[in-house]
């Protein structure tokens, strides 16, 4: 005797189908069954979100301060060196002037004359020469007799 | 179910890609025993039915947690009973605010129950259930119904094989008690 029938035995019933539906009926009722884990899904969908919303926010802070004056990339990467050297190359011609006689040496320059300039610095380093020597005879004259300029 | 099949079908319930399908055939091989085995112990069928959803969700959401000490049908067996153990505390809460005894009031609803039917019954046995205390009625029809040992039933509810066998007893000499004097 099948389980059904010792119950039925005793007046206890089932409906109509109630077997053949109750699959659906569970599946209906609790659409979780028919998706499973999508809360999970969801979560992890959740966090793939967040992350990525974070290194847009991220990338946002770090390009605005360097891209504010200068559209394009390449250049302002060399004014984004330090802080005390963009503030130099912020201000005027004279501050540049003091910048670079803080800062660089001779070997900065020399990618950047033109043949021209070259001979106009010697030229004018010959002249300072001949100044040098001059002012030497000056002292010596001023020492050796006494000369007040 | 072979040891294999249920293998199988563990696997494939632990897998999204074919939980569902497999979920489809979880209920459809179990849902006439469960029913039953819950059916006894609430004695009716709109309960039955709401335990028996509420077991099947359980079983779908912790599956999970299903570690394969025991069988899958003695798992899910025991998440029947507990759903079923469950709801009778909760009825006898709501009952006892409103009625003394949750044993008569239970004995009016399974008389309104329009799927359970005094008259077809050969015996009063229904009606008799209806009148025993919860533990009770959960051993005698494990036993009677099921055909479930002694051991099993203990396992089960978390009692000794002593306990068991003493309500078992105790509720056989009620119901012979009342079938013989038909005082119910």
């Amino acid at each position: 005797m099948s389980l059904n029938q010792k119950y039925q035995k005793h007046g206890f019933d089932v409906p109509e189908d109630y077997f053949n539906t109750l699959e659906n009926r569970l599946l209906e009722n609790t659409p979780e069954l028919g998706t499973p884990h999508s809360k999970r899904t969801f979560i992890r969908m959740n966090k793939i979100l967040w992350v990525a919303a974070a290194a847009a926010i991220a990338l946002v802070f770090w390009w605005i301060p360097i891209d504010a004056n200068n559209p394009e990339p390449n250049q302002r990467q060399l004014t984004q060196d330090t802080p005390v050297e963009s503030e130099f190359l912020d201000q005027d011609e004279d501050s540049w002037t003091q910048y670079a006689e803080l800062h660089l040496s001779a070997e900065d320059f020399i990618p950047i004359l033109t043949p021209d300039d070259i001979d106009l610095l010697l030229a004018d380093s010959q002249e300072w020469d001949e100044l040098s020597k001059q002012s030497t005879n000056n002292e010596y004259l001023f020492e050796e007799f006494n000369l007040i300029p | 179910m072979s040891q294999i099949e249920e293998a199988i079908l563990l696997r494939e319930l632990c897998d999204a890609k074919t939980r569902e399908r497999a979920f489809k055939t979880l209920i459809n091989i179990y849902q006439e025993r469960l029913y039953w085995h819950i059916r006894g112990m609430v004695l009716i069928h709109e309960d039955a039915d709401d335990v028996l959803q509420n077991t099947f969700i359980k079983i779908f959401r912790h599956i999970d947690s299903f570690k394969g000490q025991s069988k899958l049908y003695t798992w899910m067996y025991r998440i029947a009973t507990n759903e079923a153990i469950s709801h009778l505390k909760k009825s006898k809460k709501t009952i006892s605010k409103s009625l003394d005894d949750d044993q008569s009031n239970l004995s009016q609803r399974l008389q309104a129950d329009p799927y359970f039917d005094a008259s077809r019954a050969e015996d009063n046995l229904g009606e008799i259930l209806s009148k025993l205390p919860n533990q009770q009625r959960l051993i005698f029809s494990m036993k009677y119904f099921q055909d479930m040992k002694l051991k099993e039933i203990a396992d089960l509810l978390n009692l000794t094989v002593g306990g068991v066998k003493s309500s078992y007893h105790l509720a056989q000499k009620k119901i012979k008690t009342m079938l013989q004097n038909q005082t119910f």
